[in-house]
Formats: C-alpha cells, sequence, structure tokens
C-alpha cells in the first residue's frame, strides 16, 4: 500500500519510494529509509498527508505520500 | 582570529543561536558568485576572538542546492574568495527531536575531516515528549563534546563558550581537507553509524500523540487549514498598510520636520541660510533620511510578524497549505506570503523572501515582487481612471490588479523555465517543527538586527538616489535662475530630461513630458506620480482619494488626446500598465540591491522597464485599434 491510501493512525513499516535517486537519497538521509516504521497522522487539503517518524513530523504532497510505499503493520 | 562554522538542519535553531552569540557584531553577504547568504559575526568564547559563520541550513553535504553546496564548500574547503579559508571548527546544532538526520550531517562533517562540538537544541521540546538525551553519554557514543543549550533563552551559552575556546587553545592547526564526491558511497555507513549511535545513547522513539499533532488535526484539516491560512494572509495584508501608515507619517515628520527645522537654523547660524547648500541638506540628505527612517515601522513589523511566525513553527504549516497553489508557478508554498505581501508594500514583500528555503527560490520570488500592484500604484489608477473612466473608474482599477496577477503568473511561468528551472516537480517532503510559544528577547533581538541591516546597507542607496533627484530638480537649464532655487520643473535639468525621454512613449500614446516626468518621479516612490503631475501643470496635487482638480484633468485629458493622436482612453490604459509594470520604487530596488547583488537587481528593473514599454505599446496600439 502507499502512504496516500493508508488510514490515519495505522503504522507502516517503509518499503520503497517511487522517486528518482536524488529525492530517494534525500529521503533517506532525513530518516524515511526502508525499514523505518511509520504513521500518518494527519490528512490535509489537496491529497497531502502529515507522517510521524519517531519524534519528527513530515508534511508530504499527495504525489509523494503516493509514490512512498509500506506494508501495514497493524489495522488503524 | 579562529574561525568557527555553524553547521545544521534547517530550523534547528542556528540562526537564533548565532544571533545570540555575536549579538550586533554580524554582517550578512552573498557566498562568492551567487544569491546565496550567509551571515559572518564575532564571537569571544573565553576571551579568545571567533569569526562565526552561520551557515545555510542542510539535511545534507551531497548538495541538491546552491544553499547546500555553500555549505559543503565551506566545511570541505571548497570555498572561494572570503569562504577560501576553510573553518578550524564545526559546531554542529543536534535538533534533540530529530537526532537521526541531525548525526547524519554529523557523521559527513566529520567524515571531510573537520573537528566538531555537538549543539543540542530543542531539549526542551523532547523533554516534554519523554526524551530525555544525555549528552554525555552521547558525547562518549560520538566520541566529541556535546553541549545542551536553548538558544532562544540563552541557557548553556557559557558551557558552550567555554567548550569552544578549550577545543581552540588546544588544536591551532587548521583542519586536512575531505573528499565531499566519497559522500555519497558513504550515505548507507552513515546510516547504520547513526542507528549504533542512537541505540548506544539509548533513544529510542516512543509512539506518541503530541500537543503539535492534536492542533495540527485541527490547523491542517482540509476545510480549516484553507480559511486559516487566508485569515493569517489576510492580518498581514492588514499589518503592513493599514497599521504601518500612521506609524510611517509618524516616523518621517520627525525627520523632515523638526530635524530639518533644527538643520535650518543650524545653517542660518552659521550663515548657509537659504543657499544650496540648505536646499540639498533638506531636500536631498534630510528627505532621503526620511524616506529610510519612515519605512522602519514598515519592517519592524513585517519582521516582527515573520519571526512570530517561524518562532511558533506555523510557517512550516504554510509551505504545506499553499504547496499546490505555488507549485503551478514553481514555487514553494512559503512564496505565497511575499507575493501577497507586495500588494500593500513590494519592501516588506522583498524582506519576506527570507523565509524560503533556497536561494534560487528567495531570487524567483523576488523578481516576481515588483510586478504585485502595491497600494502606492492605485493611487496613479484612482486618478487616471476618474479624470478618463469616471463612469467605469472602479472596474479599471479592479482590472489593474486583475492585470498584475497576470503579469506575475507570467513572469512566473518564464522563471520556471530559467531561474527555477525544475522546481515544481520535486516532491514535497517537509519536516514540520513542534509548535512553540515565541521569546519576547530572541524575536527582539532578531528584529533590531534585521531593521539596522536595512537601515545600513538599504539606507545608502536611497539617500544617494533621492540626491540624484534634487540635483536634476535643482540644476537650471534655462537662464535667471540658480542652482537650488524654486525652480519650475519644466526649466529645470528633470524637465529637460523628461523632455528628451518623451518620444520614447511616443508608440505607447503618452509620449507627453508631463507623463514621463511623473514616471521619472515614479520610480523614487510611485505615491509622487500625481503629485509631480499636478507641479509640471503648475497645480496643487489632488486629495489622497485621487480626485483631481476639474482644471488639471481637463489638461491631462488635452496633453493626451494630443499625444495619442485622437485615443486618449487607450493612452490612459497604457500608462495604468507601464505605471504597475516597470520598476518599483528607489527602496524597493535598493532592499533587492541588498538581498541579491546588483547583477540580478539591474536585470529586473531592465527586465520590468522593457515588459512595461512593451505592454504599455500592446495596449495602446489594441486599444485605439478598436
Amino acid at each position: 500500500m502507499t502512504i496516500r491510501d493508508c488510514p490515519v493512525g495505522c503504522p507502516v513499516r517503509l518499503d520503497d519510494a517511487a522517486l528518482d535517486d536524488a529525492a530517494r537519497l534525500r529521503m533517506c538521509e532525513i530518516g524515511l529509509r526502508p525499514g523505518a516504521v511509520v504513521r500518518v497522522v494527519q490528512c490535509a487539503a489537496f491529497g497531502g498527508r502529515v507522517i510521524a517518524c519517531g519524534h519528527q513530523r513530515f508534511a508530504l504532497d499527495a504525489a509523494t505520500a503516493a509514490a512512498l510505499r509500506g506494508t501495514q503493520l497493524t489495522a488503524a | 582570529m579562529a574561525r568557527v562554522a555553524l553547521v545544521g538542519n534547517p530550523n534547528v535553531g542556528k540562526s537564533t543561536l548565532f544571533n545570540l552569540l555575536t549579538g550586533a557584531w554580524q554582517v550578512t553577504m552573498n557566498a562568492p558568485r551567487t544569491t546565496v547568504s550567509l551571515e559572518i559575526g564575532q564571537w569571544q568564547p573565553g576571551g579568545l576572538g571567533v569569526e562565526l559563520m552561520d551557515l545555510p541550513g542542510t539535511y545534507s553535504l551531497i548538495a541538491q542546492s546552491p544553499d547546500e553546496e555553500v555549505t559543503r564548500d565551506v566545511v570541505a574547503g571548497l570555498g572561494t574568495g572570503i569562504l577560501a579559508r576553510r573553518p578550524d571548527l564545526a559546531m554542529v546544532v543536534l535538533d534533540a527531536t530529530a537526532l537521526s538526520s541531525s548525526l547524519y550531517l554529523l557523521a559527513q562533517v566529520r567524515a571531510l575531516g573537520m573537528p566538531a562540538v555537538a549543539v543540542v537544541t530543542m531539549a526542551d521540546v523532547a523533554g516534554a515528549r519523554g526524551l530525555a538525551v544525555d549528552t554525555a553519554t552521547l558525547a562518549a557514543a560520538i566520541d566529541a563534546p556535546v553541549v545542551t543549550v536553548n538558544p532562544r533563552g540563552g541557557q548553556g551559552i557559557e558551557v558552550l563558550a567555554e567548550t569552544v575556546a578549550d577545543y581552540l587553545m588546544e588544536h591551532r592547526q587548521a583542519p586536512d581537507g575531505g573528499n565531499a564526491e566519497a559522500l555519497v558511497d558513504q550515505a548507507d555507513q552513515f546510516f547504520d553509524w547513526v542507528a549504533s549511535i542512537l541505540d548506544r545513547a539509548e533513544i529510542h522513539h516512543a509512539e506518541t500523540v503530541t500537543a503539535s499533532d492534536k492542533a495540527d488535526r485541527l490547523l491542517l484539516r482540509p476545510w480549516v487549514g484553507v480559511p486559516l491560512f487566508l485569515a493569517v494572509l489576510w492580518a498581514l495584508f492588514q499589518l503592513t498598510t493599514v497599521v504601518a501608515a500612521p506609524l510611517q507619517d509618524g516616523f518621517e515628520w520627525v525627520i523632515t520636520g523638526p530635524v530639518a527645522d533644527a538643520a535650518v537654523w543650524l545653517l542660518g547660524r552659521a550663515g548657509w541660510a537659504g543657499g544650496w547648500l540648505e536646499s540639498l541638506v533638506v531636500d536631498g540628505v534630510l528627505a532621503g533620511a526620511g524616506v529610510v527612517v519612515s519605512f522602519l515601522p514598515l519592517m519592524a513589523i513585517m519582521f516582527a510578524a515573520i519571526a512570530l511566525l517561524e518562532d511558533s513553527g506555523y510557517m512550516a504549516r504554510v509551505a504545506f497549505v499553499a504547496d499546490r497553489l505555488m507549485r503551478t508557478i514553481a514555487l514553494d508554498g512559503r512564496a505565497v506570503l511575499p507575493l501577497v505581501i507586495g500588494f500593500g508594500c513590494n519592501l516588506p514583500a522583498l524582506a519576506a523572501t527570507r523565509t524560503l528555503p533556497s536561494a534560487r527560490q528567495r531570487l524567483a520570488v523576488g523578481l516576481l515582487i515588483p510586478y504585485s500592484s502595491c497600494t502606492a500604484r492605485l493611487v496613479v489608477y484612482l486618478f487616471v481612471a476618474q479624470v478618463f473612466f469616471p463612469r467605469y473608474a472602479g472596474t479599471v482599477v479592479f482590472a489593474m490588479y486583475g492585470v498584475s496577477v497576470a503579469v506575475m503568473v507570467a513572469a512566473g511561468l518564464i522563471l520556471r523555465g530559467t531561474t527555477v528551472r525544475g522546481a515544481g516537480s520535486e516532491p514535497l517532503v517537509l519536516a514540520l517543527p513542534a509548535y512553540q510559544v515565541p521569546r519576547v528577547r530572541a524575536l527582539t533581538r532578531s528584529i533590531l538586527l534585521r531593521c539596522r541591516g536595512f537601515a545600513i546597507h538599504a539606507g545608502g542607496l536611497i539617500v544617494a538616489l533621492t540626491m540624484a533627484v534634487w540635483l536634476l530638480m535643482s540644476v537650471p537649464v534655462t537662464s535667471g535662475y540658480a542652482l537650488g532655487e524654486d525652480i519650475p520643473a519644466r526649466d529645470s535639468l528633470f524637465g529637460a530630461t523628461a523632455q528628451a525621454l518623451a518620444p520614447v512613449f511616443t508608440p505607447a500614446g503618452f509620449g507627453d513630458w508631463h507623463a514621463s516626468a511623473a514616471l521619472i518621479t515614479g520610480f523614487v516612490a510611485k505615491e509622487t506620480v500625481v503629485a509631480t503631475i499636478a507641479t509640471t501643470y503648475g497645480m496643487d496635487a489632488p486629495d489622497d482619494a485621487g480626485a483631481p482638480p476639474s482644471d488639471l484633468g481637463e489638461q491631462v485629458r488635452a496633453s493626451l488626446l494630443q499625444s495619442s493622436g485622437g485615443s486618449p482612453g487607450a493612452a490612459a490604459l497604457a500608462f495604468m500598465v507601464f505605471s504597475l509594470v516597470y520598476t518599483p520604487c528607489m527602496v524597493a530596488v535598493s532592499e533587492m540591491r541588498r538581498l541579491f547583488g546588483w547583477r540580478p537587481t539591474l536585470a529586473s528593473v531592465g527586465a520590468s522597464v522593457v515588459a512595461a514599454w512593451v505592454l504599455a505599446v500592446v495596449v495602446f496600439q489594441v486599444g485605439r485599434a478598436l
């Protein structure tokens, strides 16, 4: 599933990101690496998402949220 | 003198720490051959003289923007010009709530052979979330000094000064250079190192719902976030127009009233009363100083509003909410703030570009701001519309704002293919800082420093330009007048220049010296355009609402009827379009020069004048044909 499809509050283990190499590297550098557990904390306007990764919060636009793929760990 | 660089992720309190350490002893400059700004200041830890550099915030030294390239080059010893000398030490700021990305940057800094002292910030926010960072354990894990500091309150500054002084006393040798290109291959290794440090320091992420999460549930909700964002924009607009205007008038009065009176009295006592020197001092130097001083309260209000938005954490939410809108012209969501503020006044709008995260974005927005129709231009529209289109004046004025937005979008689309090429297609991944209560002391310090920077660096050019205009108006070109006398506009060098310039506007229908004279003073301040028109006809200026005396209206109509060959309405529209698009006032130009340097400023001025002329000619020629 993608982060865009993920319900609020549901933990997801990141698998990969369908982005170009530079963007994927930057995601890893800020902590959004394969294996990292994130959860959606807010659905925003225009399809954007706010995700939590540990104590950090990241805002993603709709396209980026749809490009991040992961595995759902538990039901919401 | 030792050189120390402040390095860190964006929004970790790095600049607040820099302001705290250096106080007023700092200058803002652009990195050589770039529009990337950085601050350099003086600091004296333990009595040692240190040159402290606040480098652009970055998540990585694998640079993906000009700002990040500057940070990488300084740390790697690849800088040029004033940045050629490599720092002796890096103070790497670690966000206690985001140690993973902070430690990754620290690993890169050290991989380049740069010794580092780690400065932990946001410890209070982390503590409130139950995340305690034990500095001793962390220091042992990373094998480097670690100091916890609160830049907003000043706690920990003495320990930091002591730690840095001790290091610099013991290590006098400049660090070896490192290979920045190898950082890409080392990324995975650094990720593993960060994970091991977090384990050793027993820093584990708990799944908590924070107060900021609860606030965001409301403030970022689709049907709340957008209206709230619009309300913030409205409030900013009101602050920079309605609230600032009386303060500006009061500040200017002090200079042009009591200070000018005192200068006249002093010159009189020295035997210089009534001559060209008095005219130069009062109408040149003090008039320019009055302009600078009058803008100080406006700038202070703008800087305070921006600092509040940033310090509270809401600015990052603005970027998120407006991202979709601004992406159409390849700009960051935060660009919407300066662009909207520009409709009040271009000057604070230019100052607000500092909220943008990259030099390219700041420059692109800075180039668009002059096309946002400030309230000073409104006076021109009202006057011209009431003279030429009295029955449709409101509609014509409204249409000018539509033209302003259309020109900004068109210019934005052009920039998308040039200055910000490739932007707008990048993924938005924005770290959202926790909401915090702004600290008055840190805010006040930031506002004072920025106002001082404006007064010193833009003020000099403003006074120089005011004196140049004084010279044009004070030099007679006909006999019977002396330098500095009250010369009729037509008989001054100013009038001669306007007459020489008038034929340039013949294709736009307003090739008349009264119009070109008004446009020349419009460069000084758009507010003076209508007053200049009245002066050149030897009449009093219209009232504030732009309602012209009937005689003045008749004379202006007669002039444009003649210059346009019988199409005064089309010429009037062309004049309004030219007034909208051509160079903003000298204060805005001075601020552009301060922020971006001479080349982009001159390019902007040249492009706007050419665009204004072309659009005015098109409007007139099409209007005449209809």
